[in-house]
């Protein structure tokens, strides 16, 4: 690594821009992407589903798989 | 919902709602569950190679917010695939009803074809099973052809009972000739 330690390689990501800023870049990115996609899964079920159970089951599975995670990646991108 | 959309006939009755196989969607979601369980493989990977990695003078424990993000990330990104999976099963469907055979192929999202065959219009009705598990598990391909001046077939994969599914459409047919009161051969040319 030519003598370059650890925390110096997370510090900045080849002098382009801090690691800390390209990963809050990433989670916005990620974030865009997750509401986009949620109104797009939500849209899709509440007017094709054919089942109001169904529907409201996966709605909420998706939601309490994965609301938990972009908070845990709210959190970890904010301890950077 | 779905059926507000099509829009039923007055006295128009479903005789069966189909959607694929169990196992078609058990092969796609098995998938997934791989993706998922990926990063965890890597991470027992890197605690069993530690001193491997230390001795290169990485020390894992410097990144752990860093593979904690991309893990976090990855299974969002599993999970998101996960359930574009599911929803392309569950709104992928045939409607079988007393006068007409309505397809919804829900290809990806925004893209969705829905196909009306009225059941007098139609011929020919053939299923195949293919391999040995469609055979065990008895699922399959089902095809059909309707009639007019532009012929229009249409096939579907991976459909639960297909022969079932073959029987009630021919009775189905049956009954709406017999309604129209139309013989099946007038039909043909």
């Amino acid at each position: 690594m030519n003598g370059q330690s650890p925390v110096q390689l997370t510090d900045s990501l080849g002098g382009f821009m801090p690691l800390a800023d390209v990963i809050t870049l990433l989670f916005y990115i990620t974030a865009i992407i997750y509401i986009i996609y949620s109104v797009i899964l939500y849209y899709h079920w509440t007017q094709y589903g054919t089942n109001k159970a169904v529907t409201g089951l996966t709605l909420i599975s998706y939601g309490l798989t994965t609301v938990p995670l972009i908070l845990i990646m709210a959190a970890l991108t904010f301890s950077f | 919902m779905l059926f507000e959309k099509i829009q039923m006939e007055p006295d128009e009755e479903v005789l069966v709602m189909v959607r694929k196989h169990w196992f078609v969607i058990l092969v796609e979601l098995f998938g997934i569950f791989i993706l998922i369980l990926l990063p965890f493989v890597a991470l027992v990977g890197f605690l069993i190679f530690q001193q491997t990695f230390a001795t290169l003078g990485i020390d894992l424990y410097q990144f752990a917010n860093l593979i904690g993000f991309g893990v976090v990330a990855w299974l969002l990104l599993s999970l998101m695939g996960g359930f574009t999976i599911w929803t392309h099963y569950y709104l992928d469907l045939w409607i079988v009803t007393d006068r007409r055979i309505i397809l919804v192929d829900q290809i990806h999202f925004f893209s969705r074809n829905v196909s009306v065959f009225r059941l007098e219009r139609m011929q020919d009705i053939e299923y195949s099973i293919k391999g040995i598990i469609p055979t065990l598990l008895n699922f399959g391909t089902l095809k059909a052809q309707t009639a007019g001046a532009h012929e229009s077939n249409f096939n579907s994969k991976g459909l639960p009972d297909p022969r079932g599914l073959q029987s009630t459409i021919q009775k189905a047919m049956d009954a709406r000739m017999a309604t129209l009161h139309v013989r099946p051969d007038e039909l043909l040319p």
